[in-house]
Parts: C-alpha cells; sequence; structure tokens
C-alpha cells in the first residue's frame, strides 16, 4: 500500500516529502461499551511543503482522525506521524485548524475572536494581522460586531482569521464549508484559494464534494472505508492561480468523473459529485 | 393589570360576602395589620432576607468549585453526585429539626437549609455549562496548548454563564423557602416565625402580611438575578 501510494505521488522522491510525514499510522478507538473501532491501519501519507492537499472518502472512514493525529491532538495507536523529520508527540502551535462550525465565542467580537490563538500563546498581534486578515476575507468593518450579528459565511471567515492569525506553517481544515449554502460556498473557496495564493502555506483540506477537491486541490487523496486506506491518489494538474473557467473544461469533468469512479468502484458511491 | 383587578375582586368579593377576617382577610386587612405591627416587621424580614442571601451565597461558593471539579475528572463526577443526590433525596423539612438540635435556634440552621436547597441547581447547572462547549473549540485551544487554566477562563467558564444564571434563579427563591423552612422548625424572629406565631394567635391578616413580604422578597431578589444575568450575558439568546 505505502508503495501504490508513493508511485502515485509524482515526484515520488522520498526524502523531499518530509515535509509532513504519516508513517504506518493505526488509531483503534475504544468505543462506550467496550468494542473497538479501527478508525485506519498502516496509513501512510506524505504531504509536501506549500501543497493544498485534498482528503476525500466515505463518512466515518477517519478523516477527522487522520487530521487530529497530524495536529498532534490524538496519538496515534501504533505508528508515527512526523512534521519536518520530528516525531509529533504532543499539539503542534505552529499549525491552525478551521472546522466545520465557525465555534466563534459568543461573547467575543470579531476581532476578539480572531485574537484568541495569539491571547493563548501568550504573544501580542504587534503588526495587527489580525486588520489585515480581516480585511483579506472580506470583514473589514465588522471588527467589533458580534458572531451573531454575522451571517453563516461571514462567520466561516472569521474563523479561517483566527486560524491564520498565528502565521501557522499547517492550515488543518475539516470540512470548512460543509455547512455553507452551494452558493456561500463557491464563493469561499474562491476566497480560500485568494488568501493562499497570497500567503503560501500548506493547507490540509478534507470535503465531501468532489468538484470542491477538484477545484482546489494540488492532490486529492481519495480514502476507502474504515479502516481507511488510501485508494488512490490523483494530481491536479491545472495551473494556479486557479480560475472560474477551469470548471468548464473537459479536463475538470475527467478529473470529478474518475475520482468518483474510484470512490464508486470500493465504497459503493458514498459521495456526491457536487 | 390583571393583578390590579384580581386584588380588587378580592377586595371587593370579600366585602360583598363578610369572609370572616380570620378565615381570609382582603387586602385591606393585610396591609392594615402590617402598618399597625409597625417597625419590627424590618427586623424580621432583614433576618429572613439575611438568612437566605447566606445559605444562597454558600451555595455558590460551594456549588462552583464542586462544579468544576465534577467536570474536570469523570472519577470525582461519579463520586460527587451520588452524595448530592443523597443529600438531595432527604426532604428538607425532615432534616430541618435535626440541624436544630445539631445547631441550636441561632441563625445558622436557617442558612443551613437555605444552603441545601440552592446548592442542587447551582451545582447541576454550572457543571452543565462548563461542559457545554462544542469539543471543536476545546480541540482548538488544546492544539495551540492551552493550559487547562486558560480553556477555564477563556472558554468553559464564560459558556457556563447562563447556565449558572438559569441554576441562581431557580436557586434564589428556593433559598427563601429554605430560610422560612428553617424558621418553621424553630426561631424567635424571621418572617416563617412570624407566620408561624400570628397563624397561632389567629392572627391571620398579619399571617397573609408576612406571605406578602416573603413573596415581595423573593420577587426582588429573582429580578436582581436576572438583571445580573443580562449584564454578564447579554449574547445570550441571541446567537443563531
Ligand atoms: N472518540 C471516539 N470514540 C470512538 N470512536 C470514534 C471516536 N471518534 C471517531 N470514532 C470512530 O472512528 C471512525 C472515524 O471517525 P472520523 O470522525 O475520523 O470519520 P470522518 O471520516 O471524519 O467522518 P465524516 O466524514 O463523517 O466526518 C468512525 O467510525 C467513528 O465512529
Ligand atoms: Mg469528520
Amino acid at each position: 500500500m505505502h508503495g501504490e501510494s508513493n508511485k502515485k505521488w509524482g515526484k515520488g522522491l522520498q526524502g523531499a516529502g518530509e515535509f509532513i510525514r504519516v508513517v504506518n499510522a493505526s488509531k483503534v478507538y475504544q468505543t462506550q461499551d467496550g468494542g473497538e473501532v479501527e478508525a485506519f491501519t498502516n496509513f501512510n501519507l506524505e504531504i509536501e511543503e506549500d501543497e493544498f492537499l485534498v482528503l476525500v472518502g466515505p463518512s466515518g472512514c477517519g478523516k477527522s482522525t487522520l487530521l487530529k493525529m497530524i495536529v498532534g491532538l490524538l496519538p496515534p495507536t501504533r505508528g508515527a506521524v512526523y512534521f519536518q523529520g520530528t516525531e509529533v508527540l504532543s499539539p503542534r502551535t505552529d499549525f491552525g485548524m478551521v472546522f466545520q462550525e465557525a465555534t466563534l465565542l459568543p461573547w467575543r467580537s470579531v476581532r476578539d475572536n480572531v485574537m484568541l490563538p495569539i491571547e493563548i500563546l501568550g504573544k501580542t498581534d504587534k503588526d495587527y494581522r489580525a486588520g489585515r486578515l480581516l480585511t483579506l476575507v472580506g470583514l473589514h468593518g465588522f471588527e467589533s460586531r458580534m458572531p451573531y450579528e454575522l451571517s453563516g459565511g461571514m462567520q466561516q471567515r472569521c474563523a479561517i482569521c483566527r486560524a491564520l492569525i498565528h502565521d501557522p506553517r499547517v492550515l488543518v481544515m475539516d470540512e470548512p464549508f460543509g455547512a455553507l449554502d452551494a452558493m456561500t460556498r463557491e464563493e469561499m473557496g474562491r476566497e480560500l484559494l485568494r488568501i493562499w495564493q497570497q500567503n503560501r502555506k500548506t493547507v490540509v483540506f478534507v470535503t465531501h464534494s468532489i468538484r470542491e477537491a477538484v477545484w482546489l486541490a494540488d492532490r486529492v487523496v481519495v480514502m476507502t472505508p474504515r479502516p481507511a486506506k488510501i485508494a488512490d491518489i490523483i494530481e491536479i494538474e491545472f495551473e494556479r492561480p486557479r480560475t472560474e473557467k477551469m470548471q468548464f473544461l473537459p479536463k475538470f469533468g475527467e478529473y470529478v468523473q474518475s475520482i468518483s469512479d474510484i470512490i464508486a468502484g470500493r465504497a459503493g458511491g458514498v459521495l456526491c459529485k457536487d | 393589570m390583571t393583578f390590579v383587578a384580581l386584588l380588587l375582586l378580592w377586595e371587593a368579593s370579600g366585602r360583598i360576602f363578610g369572609v370572616p377576617i380570620w378565615l381570609l382577610p382582603t387586602p385591606m386587612d393585610i396591609v392594615h395589620a402590617l402598618v399597625e405591627r409597625g417597625s419590627d416587621l424590618f427586623l424580621h424580614t432583614w433576618i429572613t432576607f439575611y438568612e437566605t442571601i447566606f445559605g444562597f451565597l454558600l451555595a455558590i461558593a460551594l456549588g462552583v468549585p464542586l462544579a468544576v471539579a465534577v467536570t474536570h475528572s469523570r472519577a470525582l463526577s461519579n463520586t460527587i453526585y451520588p452524595l448530592i443526590l443523597v443529600t438531595q433525596s432527604v426532604p428538607k423539612v425532615a432534616f430541618a429539626p435535626i440541624l436544630l438540635i445539631w445547631f441550636g435556634y441561632g441563625d445558622f440552621p436557617k442558612i443551613v437549609v437555605a444552603f441545601l436547597v440552592a446548592f442542587f441547581p447551582i451545582i447541576v447547572d454550572t457543571a452543565t455549562g462548563l461542559r457545554s462547549p462544542s469539543p471543536q473549540i476545546i480541540d482548538l485551544a488544546r492544539q495551540l496548548a492551552a493550559s487547562q487554566l486558560q480553556i477555564y477562563a477563556k472558554i468553559r467558564f464564560p459558556s457556563a454563564l447562563p447556565h449558572f444564571f438559569s441554576g441562581l434563579k431557580v436557586a434564589i427563591t428556593l433559598s427563601v423557602i429554605g430560610a422560612v423552612i428553617g424558621e418553621f422548625v424553630g426561631a424567635e424572629k424571621g418572617l416563617g416565625f412570624l407566620v408561624i406565631e400570628s397563624t397561632s394567635h389567629f392572627k391571620t391578616p398579619l399571617a397573609f402580611g408576612a406571605m406578602v413580604l416573603l413573596a415581595l422578597m423573593s420577587i426582588i431578589l429573582f429580578g436582581l438575578v436576572a438583571a445580573i444575568e443580562r449584564a454578564a450575558c447579554p449574547w445570550y439568546g441571541r446567537e443563531h
């Protein structure tokens, strides 16, 4: 399995992909009733610096678990995660996280929500990153609004600013646009790419939308049902910056089709195409 | 408005049907009795008030740390909760005479009863509140290597405030009842004592007067807690 995924991975250099490596990781959950759930077994994945990596796979296959392991919140039962060659044994404070729900603190203003990581890390926002980030996501002028005064999309933008405020090396996003309507979702995708273009960093992104995956990703990792393995890794060869038009190229449809086929072939088609 | 109308109806029907004053006094009788009693009403009200407040504050002082303990560790939760349940299952009215034997006739047993009834809603609601933040925001804090102190100060305590205040609102009215129960069992002062004393002499209007004062105290204290709540968490109930 390891060898297979390595072959698929175009640049295929064992040493060059040392930014993040998941090596032979297994995760077994103990359930309430004393049973065991195997999220994945002997899982291997390499993530390159500054790449936009998207994970797709059936619900419950272990994507969120994998992300928690990568940020150091959850130790693997067996195997290890390496970041730049050192094993991840405790939470990586130099990563940023975004979830499906914005999870803003309702008693804090937009600005104070964005500042939370800085406060926790005991730093100060010397060069006023908060203001610049909020401007970057189009929340300029909303700094002192309360979360309940924002739409769902605006809340999620605020959550993205919060994840970026401490200038993380890696941005980890677990279905960040999953709770948004289709139109907002597309807009947020565009914006995320724009932010990423200006402020390149490694992104690990989970989604249930194959179109979103193809549109955003450098590589799409397709996972099998639990216990998850890598079914395939698809390199998306569209140039950057991505434009709207690319979504209508035949090549785009081919990518979407082939990813759907991989999932359908192995999982019976649990994912939706858009 | 309806309240005033009801009072008028009460007054009118009392006079029209000539209900004996010792059975059901009219509002005017009650006011009259209160005015007649005069200055020591203030003392009785004050006694019951401070027994209530004392018990209530004691319940906060003990309830909040215990709620933290219960939230913090499953083992503590499993030992503390059954104990609390036992204390709550014992009827306070039955327990009050024993407190009298232990602590005598002073204010203390009343404070203890007020405390005992107020304690339960405070610990249960506060513990619920402390557990209310989503696992994701806690994960986010942990990923930033937040200390437990930071997680409590920045996330859990503020999240718990609305629950804490709903506990307080229940607790404050219960505290008043607790203090009165304590006084019923044996006291020389307080509004509860006044009710017992005046009914034993068939001074029904005065007993009603004491109850009116108790009700007023409850309402004012409840309003006070509600006002503090609105000031402390104006954001609550406005999330979508
Ligand atoms: N704390 C836990 N205790 C026990 N089992 C768990 C726990 N967390 C997750 N699991 C199990 O591990 C498996 C993987 O869960 P995970 O949340 O990682 O899936 P996922 O791929 O993110 O799913 P989704 O796409 O629905 O978000 C699931 O079968 C789930 O039931
Ligand atoms: Mg998930």
